[in-house]
């Protein structure tokens, strides 16, 4: 029985400590993210005299506005190649909550021109420009509306 | 547990309740790991909120919390420390769940294996201690670190088939799991019936159910007696521990009881060759003795398997003996990893008296006074029909053919 036990122990502490390579060196990554409401897809419009009627007192509004928003577009270049080009679809159930992103881009190290776009609807966009250096094992953080309506790099390599 | 097909019937909430605990124990290990925060811990938050951003759970992504080193909120290490505490909780509450319907649940391991586990733990966290692997950096890449495969042997699957592949592998793996007593669930067999003509409320029953099988009530029918035995179907293992307890015959499972099995047996051993030597052998059904083919051919051998030996009252035994048989042989499954519990410890008790029913020893002996008193025993589970013969073949070698005529009944 000991020597059972000896070998389930031994298993069981080698399995606890396996050397395991998770990824391999000499990557670099850009993981940016972001957490912003597009905008309102229909401006408003008033409301009928019927609509008024049929809304509750505490409720009346002379204008009635859609809730939905636009889905958010990231466009990601480094030295003019695009790197992600994609839309967020809004959160909630009528797409009329923010929409959230975080991507996670392996990146092979060295100097580029990082462009950013952020289309909050289909004629308003946020741009970000920078020069950033990927070393390898590092990860270039950039995210957007984290303080202001603005992106960021949060880490460079 | 699965290979003895102890997950359906009386057990299901046992089978449920013991996966549940197998998910609840590595919630336990991945949060604590966590919460160390290094490399590995790294690698568990990132690969797990991978997965969970999968599921339309969570407002935004979880992942968004691992963003960078600078905006990474304790918050989350609070959360973590709440979640370990309450699966150490959760452990606790399932466990007893985990056995709520077990008579006399060993919640210990055996003493040798307790200290030889104890002492060899503490031995090989000396010679090989656990370290941690360098502090977690969420603005740099893991390459190589030390995994705890034990709790993390779904990392490496998910960076092979991705977040949406594992958590669909792993989701329908426990979902099989989890449902496994209704897909092999078996023909039930009928719960026992009291007949309470023949109760007398002695408890007996009660006592030796393994289970949560056999509650006693105030007497019912008028019988001169304070309680009678009542059988819940949903708490029976059908085991028939009870049918080998009651002195009066009084419990019945499937045609089986002291009143049934009294004639089959003296059946049995009338039909052998006379001349020869006669052992009747007594099988648990999962024994070595209950497998089809185990012993039939052996001449001079007359084998009734039964679900349990605990079915079986000791006074069959004596029975068998005073019957005609030269020899009687109760099989029962391997002292550990029976299909039902508590059988091998109730026939030896019964047979060296210290449980009732008791071997009526003093009779056994006055039929068989020279060789012991020509009851034995064994534990052999279904591999081991060789150990089986091997006995019965002992057993054949010492017995004086035709010693034990049949008395009394002609």
């Amino acid at each position: 029985m000991w020597f059972l036990v000896a070998m389930v122990v031994i298993g069981t502490a080698w399995l606890s400590a396996l050397p395991y390579r998770y990824s391999s060196d000499g990557l670099s990554m850009l993981r940016v993210s972001f957490r912003h409401p597009g905008q309102i897809v229909e401006g408003c419009r008033d409301a009928t005299e019927e609509e008024k009627k049929n809304m509750p007192d505490h409720m009346r509004t002379d204008k009635i506005c859609s809730r939905e928003r636009f889905p958010v577009r990231l466009v990601i270049e480094l030295s003019g190649e695009t790197l992600l080009d994609r839309s967020y679809t809004p959160g909630g159930l009528q797409h009329d909550w923010p929409s959230v992103a975080f991507e996670e881009l392996g990146v092979k190290p060295g100097k580029y021109h990082l462009k950013a776009r952020l289309y909050e609807s289909n004629d308003s966009a946020f741009n970000f420009e920078s020069e950033v250096e990927f070393k390898p094992g590092r990860v270039v953080v950039l995210d957007f509306g984290r303080s202001e309506r603005k992106f960021e790099i949060l880490s460079a390599s | 547990m699965l290979l003895n097909g102890r997950f359906g019937g009386n057990v299901t909430l046992a089978w449920l309740t013991g996966v549940i605990l197998v998910g609840i124990s590595l919630a336990e290990g991945l949060t604590g790991y966590f919460l160390v925060w290094d490399q590995q811990a790294q690698i568990i938050a990132r690969e797990l909120f991978r997965a969970l951003d999968i599921l339309p759970i969570f407002g935004e992504p979880l992942s968004r919390s691992l963003l960078s080193q600078s905006s990474m909120s304790n918050m989350l290490f609070f959360i973590m420390l709440f979640f370990h505490i309450m699966a150490a909780i959760g452990i606790l509450v399932f466990v007893w769940l985990h056995v709520n319907r077990v008579a006399r649940p060993r919640l210990a391991p055996p003493k040798p294996l307790l200290y030889a586990t104890l002492i060899l733990t503490a031995l090989v966290s000396v010679v090989w201690p656990a370290k941690s692997n360098l502090q977690a950096d969420l603005d740099a890449i893991p390459t190589q670190v030390n995994l705890d495969l034990f709790y993390l042997f779904w990392v490496p699957a998910q960076q092979i088939i991705g977040p949406v592949g594992a958590l669909t592998l792993f989701g329908i793996g426990f979902l099989v799991v989890f449902t496994l007593p209704y897909w092999l669930r078996r023909r039930a067999t009928p719960a026992p019936i009291v007949n309470l003509d023949f109760c007398n409320g002695c408890r007996q029953c009660y006592e030796d159910c393994p289970y949560d099988g056999i509650v006693m009530r105030p007497r019912t029918d008028g019988a001169p007696f304070a309680e009678e035995a009542v059988v819940k179907a949903d708490g029976c293992a059908r085991c028939g521990a009870c049918v080998g307890a009651c002195n009066s015959g009084a419990i019945e499972m499937d045609g089986l009881s002291l009143r049934t099995l009294q004639p089959a047996i003296e059946e049995r051993i009338r039909a052998l060759p006379s001349g020869g030597v006669r052992v009747l052998v007594l099988s648990c059904q999962a024994s070595a003795g209950g497998q089809a083919g185990a012993i039939d051919g052996l001449a001079g051998v007359a084998n009734i398997t039964v679900p349990c030996i605990a079915t079986v009252h000791p006074f069959l035994a004596e029975y068998g003996l005073l019957a005609g048989a030269d020899g009687v042989l109760l099989v029962g499954c391997p002292a550990e990893g029976g299909v039902y519990r508590l059988g091998n410890q109730w026939m030896e008790q019964r047979l060296e008296g210290s449980r009732h029913p008791r071997l009526r020893s003093t009779s056994v002996w006055e039929v068989n006074p020279s060789e012991g008193n020509g009851i034995f025993t064994l534990g052999a589970g279904a591999g081991e029909i060789a150990a089986l013969r091997a006995l019965i073949r002992e057993i054949a070698s010492k017995s004086d053919p035709g010693k034990h005529e049949m008395r009394g009944t002609g």
